[in-house]
């Protein structure tokens, strides 16, 4: 089953279809399977290259990094006020960073999706109309329980020292098939156990007919009065991937799906969306943290699954500890110091175990379009009721750690040597101010949030976007809030939902 | 809205896609070059991050770190190029004055670099040299020869593209 290569593709790429799909990931992909199942004429149009699965799985991180995340994993939100700075990790290639997740799958929580119920009057976005397009991504991708014995050493330190402190870990849910714990999901799965939409959703698209297009770089919407009559951009075929031969796509509709940072700039870019104010704003960004313990024996955290393990104990404070881990180069860089200092923190990272807590944030973070340039600019201020959190979560992480044994932690803090359980009870977290936080996200969402107000949204309650005829936005920007927890199987329930309705006429 | 009820296909085993033609894989395609400057740049700074008690690092092992960054900057897009092109211009000039001494990182021994390098990390300005002390190390820790030193050599990882590599 091919993707045509806009590379290679050698001329200007003129194509007619009923939908056209800008994105091929988590929002895209889904999309692209339904309605091209359903006889439409589909085409998929991805920015990034086609890497398939054997391929990722012969990459080293680091290679993974420089040909599949999106600007070699240095894209920042910039933090304002007392926000930290947040590196906001992102995949670009054909199935988008559903190849490059843990593979974690949650359900929206139920008050998450009740708030968004009763708060935008939107009756079916309800936990309980909505079971059934989460019922139907768990078959179609196949959500499964981690197995305990698929724990890495440094996920079940984690969890003893939280069960001794009465905090309890249940297993993560992940969308894999066979799975054998490499612990390197992130860089692309070496024996194709992670069934990200590259490996589900994308292939039945094609089986049903829809064409996708990789290395193709999509910048405008054209229209006829309220009508959408075609998408244009470019092929990257010049010189290092540039911008150069024109394409233009003639559709009847449009579906928008590349991501909460980059949809609100093609939306943009075409006139749209600019009636409430909202486009681009209202960006959540799960801010996630990772804390570090030192162990006596060797903890080889990159042996069992990446992620397995998480509490819901502090649900209700907005935060979840969930288990992560970090390539071994990634890992000693979050150490403290250079040279002579830093060569003994390094050469005890076998024995490091890691894990991550994400906090469940307000919007306060934007996306501004910037002249001249392909990349959007992002700017978070974190709210005064998510600020505090931070210091609670990294306080709570370092006290579990000692708990299940730990020598010495280490928090994200710039330049801060290790704590010990005394440094750390005397330690003001509180006063550490945001630019000294290393703070991180995968999960940029809500730029074009769903409402039922063209005052207050970007699309309507349909996924359309407001005051055209058949433009539609389905990915993470479409979601009114954060939800605290991971957002794939949300994007691709919601992605269904706009695409059965679609389908439906 | 269709009232329709969702059916599936049914789940079944993936079909991969296929993979790019000849000429179009991730590493065969044509890298962005990366200014010689900024390359030495890196050399400097990742000689004193990698020195220890015995001294800088080995040259060799310094040199391929230096060619991977090359591959890894002329493959990872306009911002990232730009965001480490700023951080290693930044380091340069600025480290030196955490410790009172002019003009360039460069002018200085490796154990001096290291010393104003910690510096600037203990301050507010610690951003700038987490940037190209990350992307250094993830690429120091893929060399075989650290991977033993410090016994992380990764046990699942397909035989790789090439020699060092998919490059």
């Amino acid at each position: 089953m091919t993707v045509h290569s806009g590379r290679l593709h050698g001329s200007p790429l003129e194509l007619e279809c009923d939908t056209v799909v800008v994105g091929s990931g988590s929002g895209g992909a889904p999309v692209a399977a339904t309605l091209a199942e359903a006889g439409e004429r589909v085409i998929v149009l991805e920015e990034g290259p086609n890497i398939p699965g054997e391929t990722q799985g012969r990459l080293r991180p680091s290679e993974s990094v420089r040909h599949a995340w999106r600007d070699g994993a240095m894209t920042l939100a910039v933090g304002l006020g007392d926000s930290p700075s947040i590196n906001v990790t992102a995949g670009r290639m054909v199935g988008g960073s559903s190849a490059l997740t843990g593979g974690v799958c949650f359900r929206a929580p139920e008050h998450v999706l009740d708030e968004w119920a009763k708060e935008l009057a939107i009756d079916d976005l309800g936990p309980k109309p909505m079971q059934r397009w989460f019922d139907q991504v768990a078959e179609d991708i196949h959500i499964e329980d981690v197995p305990e014995s698929l724990r890495s050493k440094s996920t079940k330190l984690f969890a003893e020292g939280g069960e001794k402190l009465g905090i309890r870990f249940d297993s993560m849910q992940r969308n894999t098939l066979g799975c054998n714990g490499c612990g390197r999901c992130n860089f692309g799965c070496p024996h194709g156990a992670k069934l990200s939409v590259d490996k589900t959703y994308l292939p039945r698209a094609v089986a049903a007919g829809a064409k996708i297009f990789s290395d193709v770089l999509v910048e405008k919407i054209h229209f006829r009065g309220n009508e959408a009559t075609s998408v244009s951009g470019s092929l990257l075929d010049g010189r290092y991937g540039a911008p150069n031969t024109a394409v233009r796509i003639q559709c009847k509709r449009v579906v928008l799906a590349a991501g909460a940072m980059y949809t609100p700039q093609i939306l943009a870019r075409s006139g749209l969306g600019r009636r409430s104010g909202a486009l681009g704003k209202n960006l959540t960004l799960h801010p996630s943290f990772r804390v570090i313990g030192r162990f006596d024996d060797p903890v080889r955290g990159w042996e069992g699954a990446l992620q397995s393990a998480y509490t819901k104990h502090f649900e209700h404070d907005g935060m979840v500890f969930n288990s992560v881990f970090v390539p071994n180069g990634i890992l000693a860089a979050t150490m403290p110091g250079f040279g002579k200092s830093h060569a003994k923190l390094r050469q005890n990272v076998g024995h490091l175990a890691m894990f991550g807590v994400m906090i469940h944030d307000d919007g306060g973070g934007a996306v501004w379009n910037v002249p001249f340039r392909r990349e959007p600019l992002m700017t978070y201020r974190m709210t005064k009721r998510d600020r505090p959190k931070i210091a609670i979560a990294l306080k709570r992480m370092a006290e579990i750690f000692f708990a299940a044994g730990a020598r010495e932690v280490f928090l994200p803090v710039f330049g801060l040597d290790s704590v010990t359980p005394d440094k750390l009870a005397s330690l003001d977290l509180d006063r550490v101010h945001g630019r000294k936080l290393e703070c991180s996200s995968q999960h940029p969402l809500g730029t074009c949030h769903m409402g039922s107000s063209p005052d207050r949204s970007v699309v309507d309650a349909t996924g359309k976007v407001w005051d055209t005829n058949n433009v539609y936005v389905a990915d993470g920007s479409i979601l009114p809030t954060s939800l605290g927890v991971n957002p794939q199987w949300t994007i691709m329930a919601m992605a269904l939902r706009v695409a059965w309705r679609l389908k439906g006429g | 809205m269709n009232s329709t009820q969702p059916t599936s296909s049914g789940f079944s085993l993936p079909v991969p896609l296929a993979p790019p033609a000849v000429g179009d894989a991730v590493h065969e395609r044509p890298r962005y070059p990366v200014g010689e400057r900024t390359l030495a740049r890196a050399r400097v700074f990742a000689e004193a991050l990698f020195s220890t008690d015995e001294g800088p690092p080995d040259p060799a092992r310094v040199a391929w770190l230096i060619d991977d960054l090359r591959d890894f900057l002329g493959r990872s897009g306009g911002n990232a190029r730009l965001v480490l092109w700023a951080c290693l211009l930044a380091c340069n000039w600025l480290a030196p004055l955490f410790i009172r001494r002019l003009p360039t990182l460069a002018d200085l021994s490796p154990e001096d670099r290291a010393h104003a390098l910690d510096a600037v990390e203990q301050t507010s300005f610690g951003p700038i040299a987490l940037g190209p002390k990350a992307i250094l190390c993830m690429l120091w820790f893929e060399h075989p020869d650290t991977q033993r030193e410090t016994r992380t050599e990764p046990s699942c990882l397909l035989p790789v593209i090439g020699q060092g590599g998919a490059r």
